[in-house]
Order: structure tokens, then sequence, then C-alpha cells
């Protein structure tokens, strides 16, 4: 056992020596830190261009502390973010105001002052706000004048709260959905990325080393699986360390770009997308290296991995457009526990935050049933085909040819 | 001790080993001769279990080769195989490593051979940028840097020069005389001839001959005359071998000129055989030997 792990270790590593040499391997990951980078920046950009910022209001020192508090407390119930600026003097004030420093200057608690027109049409809130204050304070008065003692003004003014009930007791769903939303894209779409380019990767390197014919020196001192199994390894973890790149790129530019408010499950959907590439990359790599072994040039390449591509084309549209759009559905929970599907489709239901424990961990037992069952399908279909030079070697045959193969 | 057992294989239609039998020593070199499609490389193939066979069995020291004992074997295909955009040495240094060198012993290992076959300049090549004559180095290095037990070489000098053939025969000798057992496939006899302890020959699947040079040669029921007569040297009976009618079981196996190559029984005295040809002309040159490889070759494959 020993002697074959570390076979296979050998082969793993010289795998993921010579990829991480190539330029194609640099320029990858720099893609991928790149997207990542590029995605975590772009969600702050987005966020700030949505979020205005604060509205600027002067008033004088003088003015009372009923009339401070009562703009705070209406712009919070409007969800303005007000910005309240103390000047000494009316002319102080003015000054600012030309300067832009301030947005409007409320001024004896009853004249609203603004720069230009233009100004004042772009910071309609900040009157509006202003407007509602001044009348909230003078409310008590108007109403003492009618004659109500304080108390009655009061209890007019702040009504006991309508009793509320719900129909449904659910806890209320994440408040990150709509972000939680766009990571669940986002994982769907790296997943499939990542199992066509690295499938696709392990498939070219098996048929180079049928061309080179340096399969048949190798496997004078090893056996078919050590070192199918050792490429596929070697793959993956070149695979987890671009993953391992992008995740670091974009908790670089969370601190570089302060973008902290990130959805909380970032984080978590993360690691288990880790977790599910990993489970995925598994399942389809050794699928496209026992395809890789039926053919004996890149030029036949195309034909055999298409049954591979639908299969995974179709789980990824499948994610997207069916399991995604009702992630409660049968068809969602069909797809989780179908392996071929279950590693696109779990990432984002996780993300959602939707699927209930046991259907993490059935789908997480599925798929590694699937992946042994793959591994020793596709090991034996690997032993049958990789030696058979020549035309492209039919499955039933590379099946059968393995029969007493080593 | 290495010993194939009856092996049977067959492609389809096609009968490739035909209960061939053979057994290769350590510290010998044995050639493996035989026709083109004689079964040469599927035996060899099926040393490393890269052919499944029908039948038969091959063993290394009496117990079939294992993951274990494979480390201890080299190969070096007929069908040349190295990765070609991998540096010679990275490339030398991993299949030692496959065969279970240790990392320093393995870089150790590579580099001394790179210098004694004066590529030390070229570790850091690809492989894809040697020459045919330096890949063809590399690919033997490869298949004994580890010094093997076993050391398997199908057709290793194929497409050398001399020179090369030269050095690399020397290199492939100094494993045997190391205590490796050796097996070379080759259809260069003369070369075999210079560089083998036994031989095997095979032809459709089965072994014709085998033993030691010497014990073949002498086991052989003919002896080889290599005669060259002055003159048209014919004395009437046609012909420069015109002689060999007196001979009983004499064939002749070629002539040009005055000079001919003769078969006879093993038995046929060469006193005899002088004196025929002194009647025939002027002797020029006389040669009489048991069988060259080559005439073995040809007398096992007919």
């Amino acid at each position: 056992m020993n002697l074959h792990w570390r076979r296979m270790g050998l082969v793993a590593w010289r795998e993921i020596r010579e990829r991480v040499r190539t330029r194609t391997f640099l320029l990858s990951t720099a893609v991928v830190a790149l997207l990542a980078a590029g995605g975590v920046a772009g969600t702050g950009f987005i966020e700030d261009a949505f979020e205005p910022g604060p509205e600027r209001l002067g008033v004088l020192d003088a003015s009372p502390e009923t009339l401070t508090s009562t703009l705070e407390e209406t712009a919070e119930a409007f969800g303005v973010t007000l910005d309240l600026r103390r000047y000494e003097s009316e002319g102080i004030a003015e000054a600012a105001l030309q300067d832009d420093q301030v947005d409007a200057l409320l001024l004896d608690g009853e004249r609203l002052v603004f720069r230009d027109s233009e100004s004042r049409e772009s910071h309609e809130e900040l009157a509006m706000v202003a407007n509602q204050a001044v009348r909230l304070l003078r409310l008590p008065q108007q109403l003492e004048q009618l004659g109500l003692t304080p108390e009655q003004g009061r209890s007019l003014l702040q009504p006991e709260p309508l009793p509320q009930a719900l129909l449904d007791q659910a806890e209320p769903v994440a408040e990150d959905n709509e972000a939680s939303g766009a990571l669940a894209s986002f994982s769907v779409i790296v997943l499939f990325m990542a199992v066509a380019f690295y499938g696709n990767s392990i498939l070219m390197g098996v048929v180079e080393e049928k061309t080179t014919r340096v399969v048949e020196v190798l496997l004078g001192s090893l056996r078919p699986r050590e070192l199918l199994t050792g490429k596929v390894l070697g793959i993956l973890a070149v695979g987890m360390m671009q993953f391992g790149a992008g995740v670091v790129a974009a908790v670089a530019a969370v601190a570089v770009t302060g973008t902290a408010d990130m959805p909380a499950v970032a984080g978590e959907t993360a690691v288990w997308l880790g977790v599910w590439l990993l489970l995925g990359l598994l399942l389809y790599s050794f699928m496209y290296a026992a395809a890789g072994a039926l053919v004996s040039r890149q030029e036949e390449a195309g034909n055999v991995t298409t049954p591979i591509m639908t299969v995974l084309l179709g789980a990824y549209f499948a994610t997207l457009f069916v399991a995604l759009n009702d992630p409660d559905g049968t068809e969602a929970l069909v797809m989780s526990l179908v392996p071929f599907t279950a590693p696109l489709v779990m990432p984002p239901m996780m993300a959602l935050g939707d699927p209930p424990v046991w259907q993490i961990a059935a789908s997480l037992v599925m798929t590694v049933l699937g992946i042994a069952a793959v591994i020793w399908f596709s090991g034996r279909l690997y032993a049958g085909a990789v030696l058979r030079t020549g035309p492209r070697v039919r499955l039933l045959e590379a099946w059968r040819s393995a029969r007493g193969a080593p | 001790m290495l010993e194939l057992m009856s092996l049977r294989k067959r492609f389809g239609g096609v009968v490739a080993l035909d209960g061939l039998s053979l057994t290769a020593a350590r510290g010998r070199m044995l050639g493996f001769l035989g026709p083109n499609g004689s079964g040469k490389t599927t035996s060899m193939r099926s040393i490393f279990g890269l052919v499944a066979l029908d039948d038969g069995e091959v063993r290394w020291d009496g117990a079939p080769l294992d993951a274990a004992t494979l480390g201890g074997t080299g190969y070096m295909p007929e069908a040349r195989g190295l990765y070609a955009r991998m540096q010679v040495r990275d490339q030398i240094v991993y299949f030692a490593r496959l065969h279970g060198m240790g990392a320093a012993e393995a870089r150790a290992a590579a580099d001394r051979w790179l210098e004694r076959l004066g590529l030390a300049d070229r570790a850091g090549s690809r492989v894809e940028d040697l020459s045919h004559g330096n890949q063809q180095r590399v690919q033997l290095i490869v298949s004994l840097v580890h010094a093997p037990h076993l050391l398997v070489l199908d057709e290793p000098f194929s497409g050398l020069d001399p020179i090369g053939v030269e050095t690399l025969g020397e290199m492939v000798r100094e494993e045997a005389r190391r205590g490796a057992a050796v097996i070379f496939s080759s259809h260069q006899l003369d070369l075999v001839e210079d560089l083998c302890d036994d031989v095997a020959i095979i032809h459709r699947g089965r072994t014709m001959l085998a033993g030691s040079l010497r014990e073949v040669r002498s086991r052989s029921q003919h002896r080889y005359a290599q005669i060259s007569v002055d003159g048209d040297g014919d004395g009437g009976n046609g012909g420069a071998a015109g002689w060999v009618h007196g001979i009983e079981g004499a064939e002749v196996l070629w002539e040009r000129g005055g000079e001919a190559r003769v078969r006879v029984p093993a038995d046929v005295d060469p006193g005899l055989l002088m004196a025929k040809v002194r009647e025939a002309g002027d002797v020029e040159s006389f040669r009489f030997e048991p069988p060259a490889l080559s005439d073995l070759f040809m007398e096992a494959v007919r």
C-alpha cells in the first residue's frame, strides 16, 4: 500500500510541478485572482453607487436641542442618513453652503436655504425631512392652541402601536438574500468552468502520454491505476491551488477596498464551494482521464468528451434554470442526490441557505459513493485502453480487454 | 533469473506467442533475435504485464513480477517514449524515483549518467529539443539509472551511428557485469555476437534456439567455408563453387566472382574440402568455421 501511495505521490508531484511551470498556469491563476478580487471590489463599488451619501444639513449653534434631535429622528424614519453640521453664525453657515461643505441650511427653525435650484432638486429628500421635522416640532404648540393638554397632544402624536399577528410563524429569511443569490449563481459558474477546464486539461495530459508513448515506459514501473490516480490527484491539487489563489485575492480585495459588508454567508459559501469543487473535480476528472485513454491523438479528443460535456452542461443548465428557480422542489432534491449534478447544484442551494442538514449529508454521501464507482469504472477502462495505440478504442473493447490487464 | 514459461498470446486471428519459453540469467546478456513479427516485442512487453497473456507465466527469481519487484526492473520499449516538454534531468530523476530511488540519490545518479554520456550541458533542455541520437541516450539512461536487476531493451541501438552503438553497447555490457540480467532484441546480428553471452532466436512465437553463443554454435549441424579462388576456377564444372559437387550435403549460400560461401555438414573433413578447392584453382583465401550468428539465425528461421 505504501508503495502505491509513494508512486501515486510521485506522479501527482510531477503533474503539479510541470503544470505550475507553464505559462498557462500563471495566466489562468492571474485570471482567477483578478476575477475574484474584481468581483469583490465590484460588489463594493455597486453598493456604493446605490447607497447615497449622507445628506448634509447646516444649523446654527443656537438652535434648540429639540430641533436637532427631531431632525435626526425624522431622518431615521425616512431612511435618510443625516449629517448635521453646526455653525456659529449665519454668515459662516452661508459661506460653508457656498463652498459645498453642506447641502442646505435650516435657519431660525423656519427657513431652508439651498445653494441653487439644481442643488435643491437633488436634495428633495433633505427638504422633506426638514419640513416634516419642523412640522412635528410645531404640532404640540398648535394642539395646545386647540385646547388640548400636553399629555393629550402627546398621545395623539404617539399612538399605541397596533397589535400585530403572524400567519406564518417561520423565522425571517436571511437578510442578504440578493447577495446570496448572486453568490449562488457565481458558484455554479465557477464549478462548471473549473470542472470543464481541469477535465480537459487531464484529458490532454493522458492523450499526450499516449501520443509520446511515454505511457509504455511508465507502465513498465507503475500500475495503470497508480498512474491514473496520481495524475488526477496532481491536477486536483493544481485546481485547488488556483481556487485558493482566488480566495486569497478576494480576501485581499476586501481588506484593501474596505468592503466589509460582504454577505455574512460568503465565508461559509467559499468553504463549501471548495469542498464541492474538490468532489466535482474528482468525479469528472476520472471520467475525462478514462476518455483520454480511448484516443491516441489530440484531434480525436473532441469525440470522446462529447458525452461527458453533455452531462456536465445538462447539470449546469438544470441547476441554473430548474433547481435555483425552485430550491425546495422535487427536481432540486433529486439533483442534489445524483452524483453527477450534486456538486453543481449543492453550492448554490447552500449559498441560498435552504437545504436541511439531512439533505446536505445525503448529497455528500451519494456523491462520494458516485466518485468511488466512477474511480472503479474509469480505472478499468483506462487500464484496458491506455496501451492501445491506433484508432479510437471502443468502450466495450476497453472494458473487455481490461480483464486480466495489469 | 528471469523465466518466460510457455507464453501464449493471440491477437484476434494472429498468434503472437505460441508457447514461447526462455530464461535470462543475472550477470549475463541475452541477445533476443527473431524476424519481424516473430513475437519479440510481445514477449518483452509481457514481462512487465503490458500484455494480458492467454497462457503461460513470467517469473523473476521463481515468483511472478509484482508491484514491488517491478521497481527493480528497467525497460526501454521499441516505441520510444519520453515527456517531450519535460527537462532531461527532471525526467531522469522522475523515472529513477518511480523505481524507488530517493530524491538526492536519484539526482546524483542522473547527473552521473548525463556526465558519462556527454549530456551534462543538456540537462536543462527539453527532450524535444534534443537530436534523435541524444533522445535515445536519454531513453537508455531512463531505463537503467536506478541500477535495475533486470534490464529489458527492445532494439536499443536501432538508428544509432556506429560510435553511439559502441558507447551504448559498452554501457549495457557494464550493467551485465554489475550483475543485472540484460535482455535486448536487435536485428544487428554482428553486434549481438560482439556483446552477448547468450542468445535466443525465436520464430512465429516459439523459441527455435537458445543457449550460450558458444554452445549454440557448436551444437549446429553445419560448418561454413568461405573460399576465394583465383581465375574463373571453374575446372569445367561451372561456377566459382563448382568443386562443391564432390561433397555430399554441401550447399552454396552465395558466390560472387571467385568467392563463395558454402555450408557443409559438420562432419565433413576440412582437409578433404581444401583438396577439392585446390583442384578448382589457386586458393587465395580459405576459411572453415562454425556458423556465425547470422548463419544460425537463417538456419533457425528458414
